[in-house]
């Protein structure tokens, strides 16, 4: 067997990968894993430390040279021009032939014996944009096998993709490995870790804390702490709060999608409660409507069906200004494009949406002086690391940036909060504030909408999870006795009985 | 201040390039740059250059904020050449048809310059609202439906807006003394009153786009119209305010040109006619802001003061045209390099910042 010694110190990571094996780096969402792998692709150069590449100490200086090296990098936004077959997305950048002759026979034949050595099942006619997500990360894996890598690093490879693409990825990445490849599988998702990975390094705060070399003697459990250097802290909600008075109420809501030419809905007949010190979880497989329903309750999306009412009134066509003032806080999915104005200053961005109430404005005019104190709350309360209450938003991190959504909108004294993964990319002490938080407001009357692809965070702090699937709720469940898996059943649409609790 | 130096180093660094640039053509063309330089210099710097740049600048600086307030939301009124020439026909009508005691004529001239300013930018405002027609595309053509409006209107056979007893050149009738704003005599020069006027408008917008909530939404939807839906602000009625403002603000431009007894005091022929579009240069110039708009117009008007002691030593005024230009392109590429240097600046600096507060806090 070949051995490939790779070894990258950088700020005390070490990283050792054998040849033919997948090989996983486990860390939290700022733990370096990024900079680490611009490093090994050659986008970044490391200060301190070497790289070895089949024994050889390497320096890339950008990511010709790391792919001139045989090591590729697929990542996780895919870079795939819709209007272009797939073999042509293959070869872009890289055709065969010359400037006036494409060599359409050469490249589709190539492309053609590389999907059939490693069992990347894809058609290399098939226009791109016709594509589902699993299809499209294997021409993205394509891309990468067309330039001659043997090493493929990849970027949190299944944070696009339902449980049946995973799968289906994790046999594509068995066939490379059996076919002499080498793949480093950068992930948080320790379960799927756990499944796939012959070898574990755990990275935090730059550093390599834990090597595994069998999988087989770890558990997720294990992994998490050693990801978190101490004892997780625990979404789990005591006692019910729940009070009578329905706070919001969605009566068979259709909501349309509005991808141009498309006449579907993206919700259909859609229904719930949320009760005053309730929070009612919503569970779901990415791109079943999640982001729609948010929208949709705030009025930043037109419904074409169906009621909302609020503390007793309809606002089903009330505006997204008067919801908010209402008292309906928002956490939003994207929170750079619908939560923030990155070159704000951070007082600024904490009044956004809020910018008509005390104490960021008096009347016609803005408050800094009120801001900036709110501001200066949200800092102390949920640990944003900043300079200050001025700097930009731009300027933080995306965890911080999200602290600071949460915070605005948790000290407003929401009546209803509309959530999007309100911990997605914190750390795991924030983790805790954000989920202190939610439940002191529960308990003082607080109804949240939770939307969260952590199931444990969901099963953990709802009173009540809705399933939805496909736009529609199939299942209504009780925390307290659902699990993972039965759970993720329901997600997929394995199982769909609309049970009563 | 440091923010102070930060904002003035790239508008610096513009100007002495684009001296530069004209340098070279100035060479290249057999001149001496010094030479040239000196007799612009020599036209500016005098109590009549100074007085008459001042004047000028007002109007230029006008034109811009006119600009800048719809640059702030991303919205594009190209428009304001068309809309400052209507607005200022119609005022010079009913300025000279009305017989009012001063300020009140002055006023309601005023009052019809911004309305009808205001009312030909909405047209294009309600065009983006209800049918999401593109303001740059709509704002271009209604400056050509302008231009025919008023060419229709003035025509020579038509005395209605046309005075008869000014038959070599097509003009609105004078305004009568009560309607016009006073001067100051300084010299032999006169100082507009509407100097006064730019520079209240420049402390109102100030004041609106840095210290109001509205000015808050506005600015906020221009940075980032998604995020500011989210935030409850309804983007077809920031779109029609700021258009309306725009517009109002453009009705402005030609008033001193008007109603200054040393000026025109009516609209015609001779009325300048593309202020609407060295407005959009001077407020890319003074990066929408209205202090540096202000700088940027007095720059403008003291280059076109300048131009005029070209003359005195054969070289051709177009010289300052050339600087003019090549000063706008040369700040655009300026500016945006060092946008995005002080931004990369901005992140490292916060970055170092809450590492060393954390390192101090005791955390790892």
């Amino acid at each position: 067997m070949k051995r490939f010694p790779g070894v990258v110190a950088n700020d005390g990571v070490n990283l050792r990968v054998r040849s033919g094996t997948i090989h996983a780096i486990v860390g939290e969402n700022g733990a370096g894993k990024s900079t680490l792998m611009k490093t090994l692709y050659g986008a970044h150069q490391a200060d301190e430390g070497t790289i070895t590449v089949n024994g050889t100490v390497v320096n890339f200086r950008s990511p010709k040279e790391a792919i001139a090296h045989g090591i590729g990098m697929v990542f996780q936004h895919f870079m795939l021009a819709d209007n272009l077959t797939v073999w042509e997305n293959v070869v872009l950048g890289n055709e065969p032939g010359n400037a006036f002759n494409l060599s359409t026979k050469s490249a589709r034949k190539r492309i053609l014996e590389l999907t059939q050595q490693y069992g990347l099942d894809v058609d290399p006619d098939a226009t791109v944009g016709d594509l589902g997500v699993g299809e499209r990360q294997r021409v993205e894996i394509l891309k990468v096998l067309y330039r001659g890598a043997k090493i493929l690093i990849l970027d949190e490879p299944t944070a696009v993709l339902v449980p049946q693409e995973v799968e289906e990825l994790f046999a594509s990445l068995r066939e490379l490995v059996a076919q002499g490849a080498t793949i480093v599988f950068i992930s948080h998702k320790l379960l799927e870790v756990l499944s796939v990975a012959d070898a574990i390094t755990v990275i935090r705060a730059g550093k390599t804390v834990a090597e595994v070399d069998d999988p087989s003697t770890v558990t997720a459990r294990d992994l998490a702490e050693l990801m978190v250097g101490s004892e997780l802290p625990n979404p789990a909600t005591s006692g019910s709060t729940v009070r009578d008075k329905v706070l919001l109420e969605i009566i068979n809501l259709d909501v349309p999608d509005l991808v141009a030419g498309v006449k579907k809905l993206a919700l259909h007949n859609v229904a719930l409660k949320v009760r005053a010190g309730e929070i009612v979880g919503i569970a779901g497989v990415e791109g079943n409507g999640q982001p729609e329903l948010l929208e949709a309750l705030l009025g930043l999306r037109p419904v074409t069906r169906g009621t909302v009412t609020y503390q007793g009134n309809d606002i089903t066509k009330m505006s997204t200004r008067d919801r908010r003032q209402a008292g309906i806080g928002y956490v939003p999915e994207d929170r750079q494009r619908d939560g923030l104005v990155l070159d704000f200053p951070l007082w600024e961005n904490a009044a956004l949406g809020h910018q008509r109430s005390v104490p960021f404005s008096k009347g016609s005019w803005m408050d800094p002086a009120g801001a900036r104190s709110f501001t200066q709350r949200v800092i102390d309360q949920f640990d944003v690391r900043t300079p200050g209450t001025d700097v930009a938003a731009i300027a933080l991190s995306g965890g911080n940036q999200q602290k600071l959504i949460i915070g605005r909108e948790m000290l407003t004294n929401p009546k209803m909060l509309v959530a999007a993964h309100p911990t997605r990319g914190i750390d795991v002490g924030a983790q805790a504030a954000v989920w202190d938080s939610m439940r002191d407001a529960r308990a003082k009357g607080l109804g949240i909408l939770l939307i969260s692809a952590d199931l444990e965070e969901l099963i953990g702090l709802s009173d009540r999870l809705l399933v939805l699937f496909h736009g529609e709720i199939v299942a209504e469940l009780d925390p307290q006795k659902v699990n993972s898996a039965e759970l993720g059943s329901y997600m997929t649409g394995a199982k769909s009985a609309l049970e009563t609790v | 201040m440091n923010t102070l130096k930060k904002q003035l180093t790239p508008a610096v660094i513009a100007v002495t390039i684009a001296f530069g640039v004209a340098s070279l053509v100035l060479i290249f063309s057999g001149h001496n740059p010094l030479t040239a330089y000196r007799a612009m210099w020599k036209n500016f710097a005098t109590l009549d250059g100074l007085v008459t740049s001042v004047n000028v600048g007002a109007r230029y600086y006008v034109a811009a904020m006119a600009v800048a307030i719809g640059f702030k939301m991303n919205l594009f009124n190209i428009g304001v050449n068309g809309q400052y020439q209507i607005a200022a026909m119609f005022a010079a009508v009913v300025g000279a048809a009305v017989k009012l005691p001063a300020p009140l004529h002055v006023a309601l001239t005023l009052l019809v310059a911004v309305a009808v300013g205001a009312a030909w930018a909405s047209i294009a405002a309600l065009l983006k609202v209800t049918r999401n027609v593109n303001e740059v595309v709509a704002t271009i053509m209604l400056n050509g439906v302008a231009s025919s409006v008023i060419a229709y209107l003035m025509q020579s056979q038509w005395t209605k807006f046309r005075d008869p007893s000014r038959p070599e050149y097509g003009s609105t009738r004078a305004i009568p003394k009560s309607g016009q704003l006073p001067v100051f005599n300084i010299g032999n020069t006169q100082l507009q009153s509407y100097v006064i006027l730019a520079i209240l408008l420049g402390i109102g917008f100030y004041m609106l786009i840095y210290r109001t909530r509205f000015g808050y939404e506005l600015r906020a939807t221009g940075r980032n119209p998604s995020a500011a839906k989210s935030a409850g602000i309804d983007p077809k009625r920031m779109v029609l305010i700021t258009m309306l403002l725009s517009g109002g603000t453009a009705g402005l431009i030609g008033i001193g040109i008007l109603l200054s007894s040393n000026d025109q005091l009516a609209y015609g022929d001779r009325f300048p006619g593309l202020l609407g579009f060295t407005g959009i240069g001077i407020a890319l110039l003074g990066r929408n802001h209205p202090g540096g708009v202000a700088a940027a117009s007095f720059i403008w008007a003291a280059l076109d003061q300048g131009a005029r002691g070209l003359v005195t030593v054969n070289i051709s005024g177009e010289i300052a045209v050339i600087l003019q230009g090549a000063l706008l392109f040369i700040a655009v590429i300026v500016y945006a390099v060092w946008e995005r240097k002080s931004m990369a600046a901005v992140i490292k600096d916060a970055a170092t910042r809450t590492a060393a507060a954390r390192a101090e806090s005791g955390q790892a």
